[in-house]
């Protein structure tokens, strides 16, 4: 029962960390069909910035939407300076994307590093009661309000994506976007500036993540390549394009670490190798992912 | 063990060797463009060619990571020569030649290392070379070996993995880096002598330091000591839940913990949140799990740890450095020089590049000849060397700068005052000269290691005794220091 209890725990705390930030990789390449190799940089950026609201002397809640805020303007920021003057292209064939993305999250963590500086910092956690309660232990496992907020939030913001995209106007132009840029500017939607909305969503996730995974990662910039890529990973398993599948993804990773974790002493050694066997396997049976959109070829 | 500046620290170029490579292998997976880049920035002037004795300048090559995720090691190394060559050409040189040195940037590639070190082999002006934590050491090896170049490893670890000579066959460099199998055995030495512990457990990062479970199970079994439970976790990893749990189940009285700071201070809170923080030796060796943290120099050697930890980073909590790293104390010249040349602080490790420098400086000197093999030998005969921090010295069978004697332990402590013990104790003079108001992190525990340390730096341990540097612990009516401090 302990055992089972710890796998849940693992797999719900850090696929919920993998799914925040894998959200954001999954939206921007939904509307560009570009994965956003800044968006590891985004979570540290955000982290750092909320870390000097705070050191200034704003509350952890209200330094929350300042750097989500931040994090949104260096997304819009990412998508001008390594996406726009690329012009029109198709990522399929012109891969510089991947070099510009992946220079402007560089730059921004060179930014970070010589205007706040790169000691690994703490920020307090958004949540430390509810009402009362300040945490559990069950079975030796303790269970503590922060993460269940972490939970909560990936799966609050999954639900989100999921009506914004299918219930408003704004999704259905992303979605349009989605589908045929081309199309989509015929019918007079500014795909530019879904594009670029994209990007900025996708930086307001990465600050807003960093804020709520503080209590467990700090404010580090590893957290931007190691926890970057892991959530790449998870994103692609679960279906770039798709929020529900960046989540899904992420759930299956943490549940697969945390199986390896409570089976073996070592099992965390082994992770790397059944992650990357995983992503092989579903990558061979369903190539866009879980639950990706397979791309339909045009005549 | 230094000024507190927020820059970079100890810690970081300790954890950089690993770090660096992991990182390295995730950039060139995900760009597939992996070609290094070799950037040369002379410091003085580049003689060229036809390197004469007399009255000419000394080259020495440096290889260090000067830029990427490791630039900060490239940092203290730029600090520390450029105080050391100040000082030195200030001085009038080492037997009246002026040192120049060269420095080369691995940045996270190990190819730029070895091109880095061809390039230097291939210059007949270059005397040796100082490696600091730049990658291409091991693929280098070989012809090293076949080029006799005299190499000081300055933070590249091959003793701990039986790779420096004699072990290894090299006979041309030296190490001055601390190794950590000698760390282990320090640790398992206090554990079993000094604590009275017969039961540790360990948890390693097996990205960063895949052979620190080795280490751990040699000492342990060394000192005669159980193993109570050996986990792994991977760098950067969100949730340490199952392997403390098991940890726990069995109840070791002490816990190694090896790895870098951030992971070793989620591991840490990971242990308050489930009741088993650190509180003082006789509860270590109760029947409630409390064990006695002891972490990796890279992990609970530095404040950072402690910085994010928070009240779970507990006083008491240790690791091992070595005596030439206490550079707060005033007979060490190292803070001399960069307060005078640079205006800036020292902020540990800072040591080490300068003594690399003056040891390859210093055996031209003495061999008379820049002939390689002369040089090597001249190393090895030339006796104590001393410069910017401690004396040292290498043998014709020891090419390790440290001695086990030179080893001390370092334990977390707090401005805001000693943890309450019986008998008391109190915090050393650093406290108040060194270190900023509110400043929490490690420091000098002078009594365990102390005779050892008296045998090796006799001038130095009395300067620590006199001004009162470091945790002494309690001294009782003949000077002497209690053994009887429970928190330690």
């Amino acid at each position: 029962m302990s055992d089972v209890l710890q796998i849940v725990v693992y797999g719900l705390t850090v696929g919920s960390v993998l799914a925040l930030v894998a959200l954001g990789y999954s939206l921007v390449f939904a509307t560009s069909r570009v994965v956003n190799f800044a968006q590891g940089s985004m979570l540290v950026v955000g982290g750092f910035v909320a870390f000097v609201f705070i050191r200034s002397g704003l509350p952890v809640w209200a330094a929350l939407p300042l750097a989500t805020l931040a994090g949104a303007l260096v997304g819009v920021v990412v998508e001008l300076v390594a996406i726009r003057p690329l012009g029109r292209f198709d990522p399929s064939t012109n891969v510089g994307w991947i070099l510009t993305t992946f220079s402007a999250g560089l730059i921004a963590l060179d930014i970070i590093k010589l205007t706040i500086g790169a000691e690994p910092r703490t920020i307090p956690a958004l949540v430390d009661s509810v009402l009362g309660w300040r945490g559990s232990m069950i079975d030796g496992i303790p269970i503590v309000p922060n993460d269940v907020l972490i939970v909560v939030a990936a799966l609050a913001l999954m639900v989100i994506g999921e009506v914004v995209q299918t219930r408003t106007m704004a999704g259905r132009a992303l979605r349009a976007v989605s589908q045929d840029q081309a199309a989509a500017s015929l019918m007079g939607i500014n795909t530019h500036r879904v594009v670029m909305a994209s990007f900025a969503v996708a930086g307001a996730l990465g600050a807003f993540g960093a804020v709520l995974l503080a209590p467990r990662l700090f404010v580090k910039f590893d957290n931007g390549l190691l926890l970057g890529i892991q959530a790449f990973v998870a994103a692609v398993v679960g279906g770039l394009g798709s929020t529900r599948g960046a989540v899904l993804g992420g759930y299956l990773l943490g549940f697969v670490g945390g199986v390896l974790r409570v089976t073996s002493s070592s099992g965390g050694q082994y992770e790397p190798l059944v992650i990357f066997l995983v992503f092989l396997l579903v990558l061979v049976v369903r190539p866009n992912g879980l639950l990706g959109i397979p791309s339909v070829e045009k005549a | 063990m230094a000024d507190r500046r927020p820059d970079f620290s100890r810690r970081e170029f300790i954890e950089w060797a690993g770090k660096v490579g992991f990182a390295s292998m995730s950039v060139l997976a995900l760009t597939s463009c992996g070609g290094g880049s070799s950037k040369e920035r002379a410091s003085g002037t580049n003689t060229g060619g036809g390197f004469k004795l007399s009255g000419d300048t000394m080259k020495v090559g440096v290889i260090a990571p000067f830029s990427g995720v490791g630039a900060y090691v490239g940092r203290i190394v730029n600090n520390s020569l450029d105080a050391a060559v100040a000082q030195i050409n200030a001085t009038g040189g080492i037997g009246g030649r002026k040192v120049e040195v060269v420095k080369r940037d691995t940045g996270t590639d190990p190819a730029a290392g070895v091109k880095a070190y061809q390039a230097f082999a291939g210059d007949k002006g270059v005397i040796g070379i100082l490696w600091c934590g730049g990658l291409g050491l091991d693929e280098s090896r070989a012809q090293i070996q076949r080029d006799n170049m005299p190499i000081v490893s300055v933070f590249n670890d091959l003793w701990s993995g039986h790779q420096l000579y004699p072990e290894g066959k090299e006979r041309s460099i030296f190490q001055m880096i601390m190794p950590d199998r000698m760390a282990f055995d320090l640790l398992a030495t206090y554990c079993k002598d000094d604590r009275g512990y017969s039961k540790v457990g360990l948890i390693y990062d097996s990205l960063l330091f895949s052979t620190a479970k080795g280490y751990f199970q040699e000492s342990m079994a060394k000192h005669g000591i159980s193993t109570a439970g050996i986990e792994t976790y991977q760098l950067n990893d969100a949730d340490f839940g199952p392997q403390v749990n098991r940890l726990r189940t069995q109840k070791g009285e002490a816990l190694m913990v090896w790895g870098v700071s951030g992971d070793t201070a989620g591991i840490v809170k990971q242990i308050d949140k489930v009741g088993g923080a650190y509180v003082d030796t006789p509860t270590a060796k109760g029947s409630a799990w409390h064990p006695h943290l002891m972490g990796s120099p890279g992990g609970t050697g530095e404040h950072t740890w402690a910085d994010l930890a928070g009240s779970a980073a507990k006083a008491g909590t240790l690791t091992a450095w070595h005596v030439g790293g206490l550079v707060y104390l005033p007979s060490f010249a190292i803070r001399g020089w960069m307060q005078k040349y640079l205006k800036k602080g020292v902020t540990g490790g800072e040591e080490s590049p300068a003594d690399g420098l003056y040891t390859l400086a210093k055996a031209v000197q003495t061999a008379g000849t820049t002939d390689r093999a002369k040089i090597v030998n001249a190393i090895e005969t030339m006796g104590d060397i001393k410069f910017a921090s401690v004396p040292f010295s290498y043998s014709a069978d020891r090419h390790l700068s440290k001695t086990p004697d030179d080893l001390i332990l370092i334990t977390l402590e707090r401005a805001s005052g000693p943890a309450t013990t019986d008998p008391p104790y109190q915090l050393g003079a650093e406290w108040k000269s060194t270190f900023a108001a509110g400043y929490v992190g490690p420091t000098h525990l002078v009594r365990p290691t102390l005779e050892a340390n008296k045998r090796a730096h006799p001038a130095e341990m009395d300067e620590v005794l006199k001004l009162g540097y470091g945790t002494q612990c309690t001294k009782m009516p003949d000077g002497s220091l209690a053994k009887t401090c429970k928190i330690h």
